[in-house]
């Protein structure tokens, strides 16, 4: 057998994506590094000289995640025009189509085995998006469109209410219950916010 | 029953915590199994037993 030296990083990487495609598809539990071994070829001492333990691997493969679409984000935000409002709704509206683009990922993060995974995706995703969110809070702070003085918990507690409450792999809602949430989400973002009231009423089509 | 079993697992775990400090100490490719037998004085066929190979050993550490 040729023996193929690779680069640290590069070969790092090449765990990350083998194991991500693995966790996601088999399921974090039944992934042995076996599994990983023979995906890429290489010694479970290798895999072990990156990656102490199977936790270690899944965070680096989460990071990995969710850096992709923090990294998309960040570039809807960059797009975003005028004043906060517009762009907020800009990067909400958006947003909504990056996190929905990857049906096949979401499809396996919502199988019952892959739970623990999905929650704690979510979890990283709200810390890392919310700083994009925080500037442009503080924007609107600035234009004096809201009053809040907590920009970047704002934007942690809009964000989880989006992203966690209205995920249907973790709660189950029927279509009612759904709508429900959505037409009471905007309220909750302007009374967040401090901003005028009506000003986030398209957030209820974004989510139902 | 329940005494035996008891210290079946906790062999189980003493061979699992031994191997995984000596991965961390030495790393994988520089641990043999005799380095763990010889630790906690005990015989490869009673690691064997548990763990066929110091790669199910590899796998049972890092699993967990």
């Amino acid at each position: 057998m040729v023996r193929i030296v690779k680069k640290a990083g590069e070969r790092r990487e090449e765990i990350i994506a083998a194991a991500g495609e693995l966790f996601l598809v088999r399921g974090y539990d039944r992934t042995t590094m076996k599994h990983v071994m023979e995906r890429l070829q290489i010694a479970k001492g290798t895999i072990y000289h990156y990656f102490k333990s199977k936790e270690e691997l899944l965070d680096a493969v989460l990071d990995s995640i969710v850096a992709n679409l923090v990294k998309e984000m960040q570039a809807i935000a960059a797009e975003a025009q005028g004043d906060a409002l517009e762009r907020l709704r800009y990067l909400i509206i958006k947003s909504a189509t990056v996190d929905s683009h990857d049906q096949e990922m979401l499809d396996h993060l919502h199988q019952p085995g892959n739970t623990g995974m999905h929650l704690r995706l979510l979890a990283k995703l709200i810390i890392l998006q919310a700083p994009i969110y925080t500037e442009f809070i503080r924007q609107g702070c600035e234009e004096k469109l809201f009053t809040t003085e907590h920009p970047l918990e704002s934007a942690e507690f809009i964000l989880a209410a989006i992203q966690f409450l209205t995920d249907m792999g973790i709660y189950p809602w029927t279509p009612e219950q759904l709508t429900r949430r959505a037409l009471a989400l905007p309220a909750l973002v302007e009374a967040q916010l401090g901003a005028p009231k009506g000003s986030f009423g398209f957030m209820e089509v974004v989510i139902s | 029953m329940e005494g035996p079993r008891m210290e079946s697992t906790t062999l189980r775990r003493d061979i699992m915590e031994t191997a995984r400090s000596l991965f961390q100490q030495q790393g994988f490719d520089q641990t043999t199994l005799q380095d763990i037998t010889s630790r906690l004085e005990i015989s490869e066929t009673t690691v064997s037993a548990y763990f066929p190979s110091i790669d199910d050993l590899l796998e049972a550490v890092w699993s967990e």
